[in-house]
Formats: C-alpha cells, sequence, structure tokens
C-alpha cells in the first residue's frame, strides 16, 4: 500500500528497515508478531516493503524494536535517495 | 485468507441452494385468492436447511480454530489493520459490480416481465435466479478482491 502520485508527480513510499533491525535484536517474524498483534503475512508484507503501516503500528514497532520511529521508517523514492538510511 | 475462503464458498453454496429452492417453491406452490395456499421447498429446501446447519458448525469451528474469525462480522473479520484495509478494498470492487448488476437487473426485469406476462410462475424463476446470480457474483467478486490485495499488499 504503497503512496504513489501519477501525473508526472514524484513516487513516494515509505521504506523501513524492519527486517535489519528485527534481526539486530534476534527476534522471529513469530515473536515479533505476537509483540505487536498483527498478522505473520503482516509482518511479512511490511518488512518487503509492500505494506504501509499505520502510525499507530510504527509506533509499536518502533517501541517493540527499541528504536526511533525516524530510524526504522522514512520516506523513500527518487527524491529520497539521498537519505542516510 | 483462510477465513474469507471458507466464508466465502460456504455464502456462495447457501445462496446456490436457497435459488434453488426458491425457483422449485415458486413452480410448486399456489396462494389462491380465497387464502387457500400451499407451499412446497422439495428436497431443495432440506438440503438449504442441512447446509444453514453444517455451515454453522463450519464457522463455530472456525471461529475457535482462527481468534481473528468473528462470526458476527464473518468475511469482513480482521486479523490486524491490513486485512481491515484488504476488506475495504474488496467491498469497493463489490459496491462497483452490486451497482452495476442491479441497475441492469432494474432495466431486465421489467423488460422481461412484458415478455413473460403470460408465464409467471417462469418470470418469478428468472426473477429468483437474477438475485440470486447477482449475490453470488458479488460473493465471488469479494473472495477475488481479497486474495488480489492480500497477495499485492
Amino acid at each position: 500500500m504503497n503512496f504513489t502520485a501519477d501525473r508526472g508527480m514524484p513516487i513516494i513510499f515509505v521504506d523501513n528497515n524492519v527486517s535489519e533491525r528485527r534481526k539486530q535484536l534476534g527476534l522471529t517474524q513469530a515473536q515479533l508478531e505476537a509483540a505487536v498483534g498483527v498478522t505473520r503475512r503482516t509482518i511479512i508484507s511490511l518488512e518487503k516493503g509492500k505494506y504501509t503501516p499505520s502510525l499507530l503500528l510504527a509506533l509499536q514497532l518502533a517501541q517493540e524494536l527499541k528504536v526511533d520511529i525516524n530510524d526504522l521508517f522514512w520516506l523513500g523514492g527518487p527524491e529520497n535517495e539521498k537519505s542516510d538510511h | 485468507m483462510k477465513k474469507v475462503i471458507i466464508e466465502q464458498i460456504g455464502n456462495i453454496i447457501m445462496v446456490i441452494l436457497a435459488t434453488w429452492t426458491m425457483s422449485y417453491m415458486v413452480a410448486n406452490s399456489y396462494w389462491h385468492a380465497n387464502g387457500e395456499s400451499s407451499f412446497r421447498f422439495g428436497i431443495y429446501g432440506i438440503l438449504f436447511l442441512a447446509w444453514l446447519i453444517i455451515f454453522g458448525i463450519v464457522r463455530a469451528i472456525l471461529g475457535r480454530v482462527d481468534p481473528s474469525f468473528n462470526s458476527s462480522q464473518g468475511e469482513l473479520s480482521a486479523g490486524d489493520e491490513r486485512e481491515k484495509a484488504i476488506s475495504q478494498q474488496a467491498l469497493r470492487w463489490i459496491y462497483h459490480v452490486m451497482i452495476t448488476l442491479l441497475l441492469i437487473e432494474l432495466i431486465a426485469i421489467p423488460v422481461l416481465s412484458l415478455g413473460m406476462g403470460a408465464q409467471p410462475v417462469l418470470f418469478a424463476q428468472a426473477v429468483v435466479i437474477a438475485l440470486g446470480g447477482a449475490l453470488i457474483i458479488s460473493f465471488i467478486v469479494y473472495l477475488s478482491g481479497w486474495l488480489y490485495f492480500d497477495a499485492k499488499e
């Protein structure tokens, strides 16, 4: 559910490093799924960057992964290529 | 995903049996002006009732196996926000298909009534099949939409 714009507007989507951070903490997808109360498919979809979570879920994930939300999620796309993430 | 597939297949079977039952009833029942009436549902009515019981049991088991399934919400049950979003997108598909089918039926049924005025039973069966068909198509569209958006997101 990435947000894209047409008519010449740049493509904007939300990128994340949930997978990397989860692995750093030694958590399995099942553990993360149970911690934030979503289904396994949602975690998989989120880690693949196919699903953009709500602000509430993003905050829950940041809390669970012990990281600032801005370090976990950021705007992706051509205009954000120079991001330091 | 499993809950949506089970729920929609169950709904489709239920509507097929209900359509058959009503179609049979229309052809084999009467209701005279003097109040005398007889309603027959045949074997289809028994199958319909049997399916309602079986489907009810299946839904009860599903509710125990899958905590994200809510029997009062049926196919709209969502395990999390992503499934809720998928349901909403699938519902949009249903909305478009249902409105289109109802508009077609709004025009087709009166036209049919003119052509089949001398055969009221056949006309009533045609209406039952048209309404049942619209419901079945809507269930199929919801299921297809759900599977499509689930794979996409």
